[in-house]
């Protein structure tokens, strides 16, 4: 299921806003932990109905290995090694092996022998998310960072919580634990929680869904039409697109938590901000490179065993953490292009350069080389790319076309340039914060107006289908 | 605050369950697809595709789902000036075009001219012959908005293409060679426009009222021209839909319905005018008041093809024929000239003509001809063979000129025709067993050279007769039409002022915003939407002019026979006569690869072998196959065999095929080769009959059955692979002839019983589409099997049965599930449609090889499908079963309610071997091989008490059913509700036994087995050897009797 749905709005929620808060009347010393894993797992049937199964077992499996690694501390890295092959194992085997099959087939073909026959593989949504999910559960309570969870149910909703289940924020055992039993929902996070998911709502469905039909026509566009300056304003567009996609899902999942009494780990800190690219790692879809920071990178060896290792360390992780997007060599491309960058810029110090200095050069090149970047990830394949951005760096003015016209209606251009405000707001401005962090009547009539004349649209524009899906969650 | 604000959300989010539970009701009606809740079920729970159905059904269904569809419209088109619908483009001041008129509006149909050049060709050919039969012809082109009001259009990029629209490409031709016919609207319009109140709403795609009746007054006058005494047009006034056809989109609204039948009006003011016929498009609503103003009776046809082939109309029962195309439209109109020429030919006086000798042809490549006795023999080795017309006279201004062309065949294929000199043109035309007569116009030049490949495959022409039609121009004055002729529709001055006045503002100051520009321009005169319908009813009382289509299928004449199927006496003839004729005979070189070395050799003779496993269609108990082949040497004539491949038996004798080869090519017809094989085609010199030949490959004569629908068709070749196909049994696809091996238990089962029984070798045509709908709106992007455009999927279907000899013996099809889908499809529309096409396509298309009088057309009823609709599905099912009820020819082949799923909408592979057996249960009947091929049916049930029903069941082929206790399938609903049912039962061999749980009152309806996915676990089966289901069942009954005599199915 999808936030931007109409079952999801005005079934789905309220079903569940419902039932978990009759439980506290009915119930108040408990929380209601079995109420939201029944939803979360109706949440996850309805847009996976066929790998429900492969959720449970692999949950199942999970919090066994957690107690036996545990309790049994003499073959803690026999179960560990068991649990990190059953997750990988799955997640490998339905994400990539469509991927290595085609390759290793078009190999082989060009030498004459026959190719392997495949069933192609369906990838069960969210798998990505929650298999770190449930390493970096594993891999705590191997370091002995977290107890083991007792309680299955616990441990299932941690998994299967609903609001981050199928894309994010990937929320580490060590940051969630307490609140499973002990978080306390209140009138004024229920209110700051509507806000969020609101406000998340928003963005995906006014300003991700204007900037894509943008991209997305420019992106399918016949090459001989495109010219340089709708080549950059498709690679703009896109930049947005991707932004207001996938930071919406964060706050609409925060906010949702909210809801339930639930305090999520923040994904996105004004990315366009950063100085830099190791800055704009920090703040860039922050649960996923955080994890492979301390599940990856520092395993690895960090930074401590010198240049040369640290460099190979970073290309490692990132050539990973661009292959986890997808089973795809743009994908691959991309992560080591930002790898690239971050070694460079460890090389050359610019990592350490004051954060005052040269500040608005910095912030440009640092946005145009993300922009650049984003060319690969949107393109269908790497000759794609290297043909797009040919087009952006060479001097070229065509007529608009007419499919594009249509693209540039009134609509989508007034909410691009509203999203193009994020590249000139101050790296530690939060719209939503703003909203609700103040106290006073005009912050709760502006939220008012949100949810009376926002969500009412944004309720239109999902029922009229003028809302795409979320582009994280085919990851 | 905060608080407050909570609720305000959580309110919001259950006010649409909060309103359906209240049953609010928003006056806006938002076009909805009317779905249904999907059937909940355990294995559903976890198909995705029952969640996708749900998900739709709520998008669809949900209570706040009008007003904020409307709103976001509203949004979209007054603030932000667009729209997301996709076939309206906003333009100016509120101005909305249709999308595709934007396409003409850009000027890019430069690639189009051919297309143009040659529709105003036919054009031509059309005016002339229906003048030349003594009756009128007019054509107008209805302009788009955009050419009548361009500056409201908007921002539109520059076009990179050539700066012509189709119409103007239109336009340019016309003033070369001048089509008198042609009555031009659009300097018209543009000059009325500036003069008066909108000719066309802001908001609707056609003309309103006022541009109606400038378009009205100028036909008004150049019909008067001629001195039809016709009075002044009387105006009626005219009630504006508001919102306009393209609002309505815009907003999401309903659209009307589109069903476009045959329309009759009597004028009842001069009802002894000439009798119309217009063909045209929705521009006519407006026009229609006008119309009938001018004929004494009118009839009107909205339909792209002249004549139209759903309507039945007889053109010869009009005096006047008018063609109204909107200009967006011009490249959808499709104009049947063999069939209007057929009509008219003979009543045409002022017709030259010019008779052509056919001796004159001259072969290009690869073809034999044969001059004798006054015609031309053709043998053809198919697509490479092509032969060339003598040069004939083109059209120029003072004569148009047609070219008649009477071909002869006795088998069906596909002849296409180049236009090789001028403009460069090809046409194909469909040749059928028997006599086709052609028509081709010629274009306007000096001389022209017409290519001719006769066939896609080998085979016997014989060219009868080839004339050149021509039609002087009258000597007259008179100009066209189209020429700058203003009419001064202020005649009228009264009721243009009114209608100034009471449409407000003119074009200049006109403000006031969609809703207000023509909604009160009510006139004090008539109603005319009532006016049509009163008119339209007493016509439709009165007698119609309709034709009696006939489905006979073509007979080989006598004359045609003797000339193909050669005797030994016949040959001898012609072996004497062959000096006499050999002067006649020319030929094209022929040019053999390495391999076949024929050339490099004196003697030597190759035959074409047929396709490996190659069946032909049997005709009774045996086939005449055309052989054909390659000599070097002279033979005298060439022999022919048949011999059973494995044993060398002889089947056929020798016998001459080709008593006069020529130019190293030989063809011939081995007549009554008889139903079996696998056999093998020997050729030899009848002279020498050591130079011979024997084919390698295996062919036989047997049943072709072709095999249509959409997935589960598919899914007959390529679900299970644990039966073994007969060596007998073949399939035929797009790459040709092949084995079926161990896949596909549906397609091995139902052919391996058949050639078990009947023991000749069957041919399955494997052409059914994943997800094809029947009808357009079906169409989920895999086609519809009503599209008959080159390279739908029909057409791909029609090539093969051509492939494989233009004749098959049956149809199966298994269909229906796209159009269900979504309740796209009403019962009524699937019900016509499906008729038409086993009328109008398949049966006029496809030879009937069986011995039925028409092509038998065997229906497979939907399979259940979790997740699917009760209503839609039923409604296709009734409309299927209602079809092999009233279509002549046409069976329920199979039920399939009982049959195991596997996924979706398919079946499990054992399932699949149940429906092969059925559908062969079915074709043995029709061969004569069994005495049945249905299950039981219900016959009457019958209320014994208010706890107790009897459901009486006449058995076909067997005596008692089972099981004896626990069926399932049966519901019985009233008041809304399901009754709770006890225990269905066996109570003899005739009755099922109902005991209800709760007393029944009121009346009731009875199903069994009924909608998308019944209950089937325990159904009922009949004694017969293959256990066939009882038929599902749905009836109403009512208290007075609780008994109903059977009619399940009640007609469409």
């Amino acid at each position: 299921m999808v936030f931007s749905t109409t079952i999801f709005l005005f079934a789905f929620l309220p079903a569940v806003i419902v039932c978990y808060y009759m439980q506290r009347l009915l119930f108040q010393k408990r929380p209601g932990n079995a109420v939201l894993l029944f939803f979360s797992y109706i949440f996850y049937l309805y847009g996976a109905a066929g790998f429900l199964l492969i959720l449970l077992v692999s949950t199942f499996a999970d919090y066994l290995l957690g107690l036996l690694i545990e309790r049994n501390p003499r073959h803690r890295r026999m179960w560990l090694s068991l649990s990190v092959f059953l997750n990988l194992g799955l997640l490998v085997y339905f994400k990539y092996a469509n991927f290595f099959v085609e390759e290793i087939n078009a190999v082989v073909g060009h030498f004459g022998f026959s190719p392997i026959e495949w069933q192609h593989v369906i990838l069960p949504i969210g798998i990505s998310f929650f298999t770190f999910q449930k390493l970096s559960y594993i891999i705590d309570v191997y370091r002995r960072k977290s107890r083991a969870l007792e309680n299955v149910f616990d441990f299932a909703l941690y998994v299967a919580m609903f609001p981050q289940l199928i894309a994010g924020p990937i929320v580490r055992f060590s940051f969630i634990r307490d609140q499973l039993r002990g978080r306390s929902e209140s009138s004024d996070m229920f209110y700051r929680g509507i806000m969020r998911f609101c406000w998340g709502l928003a963005k995906k469905v006014m300003i991700a869904s204007s900037c894509g039909a943008i991209a997305d026509v420019i992106f399918v566009l016949d090459p001989r039409l495109l010219d340089t300056k709708f080549a950059w304003l498709g690679a703009i567009a896109y930049t947005l697109q991707i932004y207001f996609d996938f930071s919406a899902y964060s706050d609409m999942a925060i906010g949702l938590g909210m809801l339930f009494g639930f305090k999520l780990p923040e994904n996105f800190k004004r990315p366009y901000s950063a100085l830099s690219i190791t800055e704009f790692w920090r703040r860039w879809h922050i649960s996923l490179s955080s994890w492979f920071r301390d599940y990856l990178y520092i395993p690895l060896g960090g930074n401590r065993e010198g240049m040369v290792k640290t460099c190979i360390n970073m290309a490692v992780v990132f050539i990973l953490c661009g292959l986890w997007h997808g089973a795809n060599w743009t994908f691959l491309l991309w992560g080591l292009y930002h790898g690239l960058f971050l070694i460079l810029e460890r090389l050359i110090g610019l990592r350490d350069i004051p954060g005052e200095k040269y500040r608005f050069v910095r912030r440009a090149t640092t946005l145009l080389i993300v922009i650049v970047g984003w060319v690969f990830f949107r393109s269908e394949d790497i000759s794609q790319a290297i043909q797009y951005l040919g087009v952006m760096f060479t001097a070229s003015d065509l007529p608009l076309s007419y499919e594009l016209s249509l693209a540039l209606n009134y609509r989508n251009i007034l909410f691009m340039m509203t999203a193009l405000t994020v590249f000139f707001m101050p790296g530690d401005f939060s719209g939503i914060s703003y909203l609700t962090g103040k106290k006073g009547p005009t912050m709760l009539l502006a939220g008012a107006l949100m949810i009376l004349l926002l969500l009412p649209y944004c309720a239109a524009l999902i029922v009229g289908g003028s809302s795409s899906p979320f582009i994280y969650y085919r990851f | 605050m905060k608080k407050v604000f909570s609720l305000i959300f959580i309110g919001f989010l259950l006010m649409p369950a909060a309103a359906r539970i209240i049953g609010i009701d928003f006056e806006i009606q938002v076009d909805r697809r009317g779905l249904e809740l999907p059937r909940f079920s355990g294995p559903a729970l976890f198909d995705n595709e029952y969640y996708l159905a749900f998900d739709q059904y709520i998008n669809d269904s949900f209570s706040l789902r009008s007003p904020l569809i409307f709103a976001k419209n509203w949004l979209d088109y007054n603030i932000f000036r667009m729209t997301d619908t996709t076939g309206v483009h906003v333009g100016t001041d509120g101005w909305l075009y249709r999308r595709k008129s934007i396409e003409d509006f850009r000027k890019e149909a430069c690639n189009d001219n051919r297309q143009v050049e040659w529709l105003i060709l036919e054009l031509h050919a059309l005016e002339k012959i229906i003048e030349a039969s003594g009756r009128r012809f007019l054509f107008m082109v209805a302009p788009n908005k955009t050419t009548i009001y361009p500056e409201y259009v908007g921002f539109m990029p520059n076009s990179a293409s050539c700066d012509n629209s189709r119409y103007e490409l239109f336009l340019e031709n016309v003033a070369t060679h001048k089509l008198m016919s042609f009555v031009r609207l659009d300097e018209l319009l543009k000059h009325a426009k500036n003069r008066y109140a909108p000719l066309y709403d802001k908001a609707s795609t056609f003309w309103n009222g006022l541009g109606a009746l400038v378009a009205a007054e100028n036909l008004h006058q150049q019909i008067d021209n001629h001195g039809s005494g016709l009075r002044p047009l009387f105006y009626p006034s005219f009630k504006t839909d508001p919102f306009g056809d393209l609002k309505r989109q815009l907003m999401g609204l309903c659209l009307p319905d589109e069903d476009k039948p045959l329309r009759h009006f009597k004028n009842p003011y001069q009802p002894d005018l000439p009798a119309a016929i217009v063909y045209g498009d929705d521009f006519m609503h407006n026009l229609l008041p006008y119309m009938i103003q001018m004929s004494g009776q009118l009839d009107v046809v909205q339909s792209e093809r002249v004549p139209s082939k759903q309507h039945g109309e007889d053109l010869r029962s009009y005096e006047f024929i008018l063609l109204e195309k909107a200009e967006s439209e011009l490249e959808t109109l499709r104009i049947d000239l063999d069939e209007i020429y057929s009509l008219f030919e003979p009543e045409a006086t002022n017709l030259e003509r010019f008779p052509v000798n056919v001796e004159a042809v001259v072969p290009v490549s690869h073809i034999s001809l044969d001059y004798r006795q006054q015609v031309l023999q053709i043998k053809s080795m198919g697509n490479q063979s092509v032969f060339e017309l003598p040069s004939i006279p083109a059209s120029d201004d003072n004569i148009f000129r047609v070219l008649r062309l009477s071909i002869e065949t006795p088998h069906s294929d596909l002849l296409t025709i180049k236009y090789r000199s001028g403009m460069p043109h090809v046409v194909t035309k469909s040749l059928k067993p028997g006599l086709t007569v052609i028509y081709l116009p010629l274009p306007f030049q000096n001389s022209l050279t017409i290519q001719i490949q006769p066939s896609t495959k080998a085979g016997f022409f014989v060219l009868r007769s080839i004339e050149v039609l021509g039609f002087p121009d009258e000597q007259t004055t008179e100009e066209p039409f189209y020429e700058e002729r203003y009419v001064d529709v202020t005649d009228q001055a009264d009721w243009i002022a009114y209608l100034e006045a009471a449409s407000g503002p003119t074009m200049a100051n006109a403000e006031g915003g969609l809703d207000t520009s023509v909604d009160s321009m009510q006139a004090p005169a008539v109603n005319v939407e009532k006016e049509v319908a009163k008119l339209e009813t007493a016509a439709n009382n009165s007698s119609t002019a309709k034709a009696n289509p006939s489905y006979g299928s073509p007979h080989l004449p006598a004359g045609l026979k003797a000339m193909f199927y050669q005797t030994d006496d016949d040959d001898e003839i012609l072996t004497a006569s062959q000096e006499n004729t050999i002067r006649h005979n020319k030929f094209a070189e022929v040019v053999f690869d390495d391999e076949a070395g024929i050339a490099s050799r004196e003697f030597s003779i190759k035959v074409n072998d047929f396709e490996e496993g190659r069946i032909f269609q049997r005709t009774g108990r045996s086939a005449d196959i055309v052989v054909s082949g390659s000599y070097s040497g002279k033979p005298g004539a060439i022999e022919a065999r048949v011999v059973m491949a494995e044993t060398s038996e002889e089947v056929v004798p020798w016998t001459v095929i080709d008593g006069s080869p020529q130019n190293d090519i030989f063809a011939g017809v081995l007549p009554q080769v008889p139903q079996g094989g696998w056999y093998n085609i020997e050729v030899r010199y009848n002279s020498n009959h050591a130079i011979a030949q024997k084919g390698s490959c295996k062919w036989g004569v047997g049943i072709l059955v072709a095999c249509l629908g959409q997935s589960n068709m598919r899914e007959w070749f390529y679900t299970g692979t644990m039966l073994n196909a007969h060596e007998l049994l073949r399939k035929f696809t797009d790459n040709g002839w092949s084995e079926i091996g161990n896949q596909g238990h549906a397609a091995i089962a139902f052919g391996n019983r058949i050639v078990e029984r009947v023991g000749i070798p069957v041919g399955l045509l494997d052409y059914s589409k994943n997800g094809s709908g029947l009808r357009k709106e079906a169409d989920w992007g895999t086609g519809y099997w009503e599209d008959t455009a080159p390279g739908s999927i029909y057409s791909r279907f029609l090539k093969g049965v051509r492939q494989v000899g233009g004749a098959i013996e049956f149809l199966v099809w298994i269909q229906g599930e796209a159009d269900a889908a979504r309740g796209t499809v009403t019962e009524q529309e699937y019900a016509t449609s499906l008729k038409s096409f086993i009328n109008n396509q398949v049966r006029a298309d496809i030879k009937n090889g069986s011995e039925r009088e028409y092509l038998p057309f065997l229906i497979v009823m939907m399979v259940k499908r979790p997740g699917g609709e009760d209503e839609p599905h039923q409604a296709i099912r009734n409309a299927q079963k209602y079809v092999t009820e009233s279509v002549a020819d046409c069976y329920l082949a199979a039920t399939t309610h009982d049959l195991k799923n596997k996924g979706k909408q398919h079946l499990s592979p054992d399932a699949y071997i149940t429906m092969g057996h059925r559908v062969a249960q079915t074709v043995l009947y029709i061969l004569g091989k069994e005495k049945y091929y249905r299950g039981p049916t219900v016959s009457t049930v019958k209320r014994i008490d208010n706890r107790t029903l009897d459901i009486k069941i006449m058995h076909r082929g067997g005596t008692d059913f089972s099981p004896d206790s626990g069926i399932s399938g049966w519901k019985v609903l009233a008041n809304g509700g399901s009754v709770p049912i006890k225990e269905v039962y066996h109570y003899d061999s005739h009755t099922i036994r109902i005991d209800l749980a709760h007393p029944l009152v009121g009346s009731a309806k009875i199903r069994y087995l009924y909608g998308a996915m019944p209950d089937s676990k325990s159904p009922v089966f009949d004694n017969s050897p293959i256990a066939l289901p009882l038929e599902a069942y749905q009836a109403e009954i009512h208290y007075q009797s609780y008994e109903k005599i059977l009619d399940p199915y009640p007609s469409p």
